[in-house]
C-alpha cells in the first residue's frame, strides 16, 4: 500500500494502518534524527516525538505535497528544537560507526559487508567535516531525496539557491571523501 | 556583492533571464571570489568567469577532474543507503505507546475534564434542586403517583414507635458528645507534649520557653472549655425537646413498677 494511502486509512483511525505506517516510515525518521543529532539516544527519543507530532498531525495533512516531505519537515523542526533546548553540538561518536550490523542491507552486489560498511563511515565523517549547511542540503536532498522544491519551502529560500547550494555541497563531499580515501569511486 | 547573493542569482544567469546590470555584478564577484566562479563552473555558467581566465580556469578546474567526476558518481549510490537507519526492536511498541494509547487516555481525560465542567457549573445546585424537587412531587405528589402513600406511612410508623425514636436519640447525643470530649482533650494533649521543656526527646532546637507552653495549655483549656460550654451544651439544648420527653417518658414506667411492687410486698404481707 502506497503510504498516501496509508496516511488516508490513519485519518480514520486505523490503527493497524497508523502501525503500518510506523514501521514503514521509522528507519528514514530515525535516520535522519541520527544525521541531525549523531547520538542514537537522542535520535531515538526526537524520532519518537517526531511520531508523536506526525500522529496529532495526520488532520492537518492535507495531501498536497507529499508525506515524505511532511514527515522530513517535521523531523527536522524536532532535531532543531531539541538542538536549541540543549544547546548540544552534534559530533559523531562511537557507538553507531562501531555497530557492526550496521548498513547490512545496503551491500552492494560483488561487494564484501565490510567494504560498504567502511565506505559509509568514512561518508559519515566526510559528511561531519562539511559545512552545516551543505551538510543539510545533501542530507535532505541526496540522503532524504526531497525534491528541489520542497527543500526551497522547508528552507524557506529560493529555488535557485536550493540548486547552487545542492551544486555546491554535493562538490564539496566528493572533495573531502577523495581526502579521506583517494581511491573512492575508482 | 555577497557570495549568499551570488548563489541566488547564479541559476537565474544560467537560464537566462538575469538582467544585464546584475550580470555585470556576477561578473565582478565572479572575478574575485574563486569558489563562486568555481560554482559558475559547477552551474555551467561559462560567461560568469571574465573570458581571459575561463580557458585557464577550466583547464585548471578539469585537469584533475577525474577522481571527482568519479567520486560524484559514487555519491549517487552511497549516499540514499544512508537515509534509513534500524532503530532498536521497542521502537514501534513505545511509539504506539505514545501515540495510540496516549490518545486513548487523552480522551479518557478530555471526557473527564467533560464531566468535571459539567458537574462543577454553579448552576447546578441549582438545576438538582429543580429537578429533584420536581420528582419528588412526581413520585409522591400526586393521587396518582408511584409513592403517594409512602410519606404518610412513614410518619405514622414514626409516631408509632416515638419513645425508642427518642431513647435512640438521646443516647446517641450523649455518646457524640463523650466522644466529642475525649477527642479534643487528645488532641489537645498532643499540641502541649511535645512543647513542654522537660518531655525527653525535645532537643533545643525544637523546645519552646515555658511562656510558649503555658500559651499552649492556656489554649488547650479555653478551647476545651469553649467546646464543652457551647458546642456540647448547644447540642444538648437543642435535642432536649426529645431527650427530657424520652426521660419523663421512662420514669413513670420506673415508679409505676415501683409502686406495683409496693402494692404486690402488701398485698403479700
Amino acid at each position: 500500500m502506497e503510504l498516501e494511502a496509508l496516511v488516508a486509512h490513519c485519518k480514520t483511525g486505523d490503527e493497524s494502518a497508523w502501525e503500518a505506517l510506523v514501521r514503514r516510515t521509522q528507519g528514514r525518521v530515525f535516520g535522519l534524527c541520527f544525521h541531525y543529532l549523531r547520538d542514537r539516544e537522542e535520535a531515538r527519543e526526537v524520532a519518537q516525538e517526531t511520531f508523536i507530532r506526525i500522529y496529532r498531525g495526520l488532520d492537518s495533512f492535507d495531501g498536497s505535497g507529499s508525506f515524505l516531505a511532511w514527515s522530513v519537515r517535521i523531523a527536522r523542526n524536532c532535531c532543531l528544537d531539541r538542538i536549541r533546548k540543549q544547546k548540544i553540538t552534534p559530533t559523531f561518536g562511537a557507538t553507531e560507526v562501531d555497530n557492526p550490523d550496521l548498513g547490512r542491507e545496503f551491500v552492494e552486489p560483488g561487494e564484501s559487508f565490510v567494504d560498504t560498511h567502511v565506505r559509509h563511515e568514512l561518508l559519515r565523517r566526510a559528511l561531519d567535516s562539511m559545512s552545516a549547511i551543505n551538510r543539510e542540503m545533501i542530507l535532505l536532498k541526496d540522503i532524504q531525496g526531497l525534491k528541489q522544491r520542497e527543500i526551497a519551502d522547508m528552507l524557506s529560500i529560493p529555488l535557485g539557491t536550493v540548486k547552487a547550494r545542492s551544486n555546491r555541497a554535493r562538490a564539496e563531499l566528493a572533495d573531502r571523501m577523495l581526502e579521506l580515501d583517494p581511491s573512492y569511486g575508482a | 556583492m555577497k557570495c549568499v547573493r551570488f548563489e541566488e542569482l547564479i541559476f537565474e544567469r544560467v537560464e537566462g533571464i538575469l538582467d544585464t546590470e546584475t550580470a555585470v555584478m556576477l561578473d565582478a564577484h565572479a572575478a574575485g571570489c574563486a569558489r563562486c566562479a568555481d560554482l559558475a563552473i559547477l552551474m555551467g555558467d561559462g560567461a560568469a568567469i571574465p573570458a581571459e581566465d575561463f580557458t585557464a580556469s577550466v583547464l585548471a578546474l578539469t585537469s584533475d577532474r577525474e577522481p571527482v567526476e568519479r567520486a560524484l558518481r559514487q555519491l549517487e549510490l552511497d549516499l540514499p543507503a544512508l537515509a534509513t537507519m534500524a532503530p532498536d526492536d521497542d521502537f514501534i511498541a513505545d511509539v504506539m505507546a505514545v501515540t495510540i494509547e496516549a490518545d486513548r487516555m487523552r480522551l479518557h481525560r478530555r471526557l473527564g475534564a467533560f464531566w468535571d465542567s459539567l458537574i462543577q457549573r454553579p448552576r447546578l445546585a441549582l438545576e438538582g434542586a429543580y429537578l429533584g424537587a420536581v420528582a419528588g412531587f412526581l413520585l409522591v405528589g400526586l393521587p396518582a403517583s408511584p409513592l403517594a402513600g409512602v410519606p404518610e406511612q412513614v410518619i405514622h410508623e414514626l409516631r408509632s414507635q416515638e419513645i425508642a425514636v427518642r431513647t435512640t436519640l438521646a443516647s446517641s447525643t450523649a455518646k457524640l458528645s463523650q466522644f466529642s470530649t475525649t477527642t479534643w482533650e487528645r488532641a489537645g494533649d498532643i499540641v502541649v507534649l511535645p512543647l513542654g521543656d522537660d518531655e525527653p526527646g525535645t532537643g533545643d532546637a525544637v523546645r519552646l520557653n515555658s511562656r510558649d507552653s503555658e500559651w499552649a495549655e492556656f489554649a488547650r483549656d479555653t478551647a476545651a472549655t469553649a467546646w464543652n460550654d457551647y458546642v456540647v451544651t448547644g447540642a444538648d439544648w437543642l435535642l432536649s425537646p426529645w431527650t427530657d420527653r424520652a426521660t419523663n417518658d421512662s420514669d413513670p414506667n420506673e415508679s409505676t413498677n415501683e409502686e406495683d411492687k409496693d402494692e404486690r410486698s402488701s398485698h403479700s404481707a
